[in-house]
């Protein structure tokens, strides 16, 4: 699939799961890239959180102590 | 990309609302880097829905370094797990602006048309840009002013100083100390803050 059909699939895919919104963090360095380039980017992104390939964030080690 | 200013506007003033809940609930330390833990707990008893964080397990080298998704019981932050530490404290905060300024009308799950509007920066036909694009940019200057905050970046371009040495002590990427602290952003940034008197907070 090319990434066009890979982003429509991963579209798909998080309506499925209820999804109402996504939003995307994209760096600086995406201005450089071709956006082809940064779209097969987007979808491997969107394809790993679909697929699983997470797991939960490690802590910041920067806690403050409560008032 | 043209921005409304009410947008603008909701941004800075939920950072500097994240910064006096900051100061009210946290014994903050010496030194201007803002607890990315700290934040989390403040959003999480801002917002109804649960927010949930995610490390992805990618790379670095992708062009997209994390992803916010709402779904209607919870929010979801992804960041690339490779990510070092400047980078992911930054993303995450990013992220969770998307979370603080939710609202219906950045809802936009035509992801397609999000990603031209947001990264070819298409305008409508009429040459505005739709909302969901003017807050990925919103999202960013909400989470500048928490983390690297504009009464900072007066004192800080006054001085002329070396921006790897800001990044460090901030502990935000170089290349953003280097983009707010440029001439044509701390103008808009002055700009912003003498129309709509943006006082300095108390």
């Amino acid at each position: 699939m090319d990434a066009n059909e890979r982003l429509r699939a991963a579209q798909s895919a998080l309506t499925e799961r209820g999804a109402r919104d996504v939003k995307f963090f994209f760096a600086p360095e995406a201005g450089c890239k071709l956006p082809s380039e940064v779209k097969e980017d987007l979808v491997t992104v969107l394809e790993a959180c679909i697929n699983g390939r997470v797991v939960d964030q490690q802590s910041f080690a920067d806690e403050l102590p409560r008032r | 990309m043209e921005l409304q200013a009410r947008y603008l506007l909701d941004a800075l003033y939920e950072a500097r609302n994240l910064q006096h809940l900051y100061d009210l609930n946290f014994r903050v330390p010496d030194g201007p880097a803002k607890s990315i833990e700290a934040l989390k707990q403040l959003c999480r008893q801002q917002v109804a829905r649960e927010i949930r964080f995610k490390d992805i397990l990618l790379p670095d080298h992708y062009a997209i370094k994390g992803v916010c998704t709402k779904y209607d019981d919870h929010y979801e932050i992804g960041t690339l797990q490779s990510l070092n530490r400047c980078w992911k404290r930054f993303v995450t905060c990013k992220e969770l602006f998307h979370v603080l300024l939710d609202d219906p009308e950045f809802e936009n799950l035509d992801l397609g048309a999000h990603f031209e509007q947001s990264v070819l920066d298409t305008p409508n036909v009429d040459g505005t840009h739709a909302p969901s694009a003017q807050c990925e940019l919103i999202a960013e200057y909400g989470a500048i002013e928490f983390m690297f905050p504009f009464k900072d970046r007066i004192k800080l371009a006054a001085q002329g100083v070396n921006s790897q040495s800001v990044a460090e002590t901030y502990l935000i990427p170089r290349i953003y100390v280097e983009r707010y602290l440029s001439v044509s952003y701390m103008d808009f940034f002055e700009a912003v803050h003498k129309t709509y008197r943006i006082g300095e907070q108390g």
